[in-house]
């Protein structure tokens, strides 16, 4: 697998009583392909989350992938914001390298064991995780560059 | 840092793309990534817009009720 640089996601936010003169942070977003069962993929946006222990994505998710939450195991999650419940269910996660970046590009695919909370619907946002993205990839956050990399090695 | 050995991938400029989207709404967004197909305060709603208008397969995003820093 090739090492592939991505730009960061840059956002501003507007001043406030903490940054009088607003603030400008660099995220590490990539869009994936995430799909169930074997069912229609659904194309989101990802944060590539060191924080995350695994793969998590919102909980209005799953019903748009066709997973019925009554099914699915659930556990307990704590975060900054305090517990959550996560259902969970396997799913392929794609990121589309070769479609939304220059040529040449190769795809990254792998199977996970994700989790879908309602907690992430306010953002409409999925974290790749420790567990499923960061042990099967080499990452390099270099902001001061603007890029973090990807690769297998 | 590594080599990189390809170009490096651009950043989706999504919140352009999306300014003038009611805060709170579920977003389809082209499989091209340049233009909002659909919007509305349901995903579904947002979904079926967009296969209404043949986007069968649309990047789905959400704009946050409040611009707010994560943790």
């Amino acid at each position: 697998m090739p090492v592939i640089g991505c730009r960061y996601t840059q956002v501003q936010f507007e001043p406030n009583g903490a940054h009088p003169e607003g603030l400008r942070v660099a995220r590490p977003w990539l869009i994936a392909r995430i799909a169930a069962h074997g069912q229609a993929p659904l194309t989101c946006r990802v944060c590539l989350d060191t924080g995350a222990d695994y793969c998590v994505f919102p909980l209005t998710f799953a019903h748009l992938l066709g997973l019925n939450v009554a099914d699915m195991p659930e556990s307990v999650t704590s975060g900054v914001t305090g517990k959550g419940t996560v259902y969970h269910a396997p799913v392929r996660v794609v990121i589309p390298f070769g479609e939304i970046g220059p040529k040449p590009a190769v795809d990254i695919s792998f199977d996970v064991m994700a989790g879908f909370t309602e907690g992430l619907d306010a953002q409409g946002i999925g974290l790749l995780g420790q567990s499923g993205f960061f042990d099967r990839y080499k990452v390099i956050f270099n902001q001061k560059r603007g890029i973090f990399t990807i690769s297998t090695d | 840092m590594p080599q990189i050995t390809t170009p490096a991938i651009p950043a989706l400029d999504i919140e352009k793309l999306t300014e003038g989207v009611p805060r709170g709404s579920w977003v389809a967004i082209s499989a091209a990534h340049d233009r909002v197909v659909a919007y509305g305060p349901s995903v579904d709603e947002a979904v079926a817009e967009a296969a209404s208008q043949g986007e069968t397969a649309p990047l789905i995003v959400r704009v946050p009720e409040s611009a707010m820093l994560f943790l």
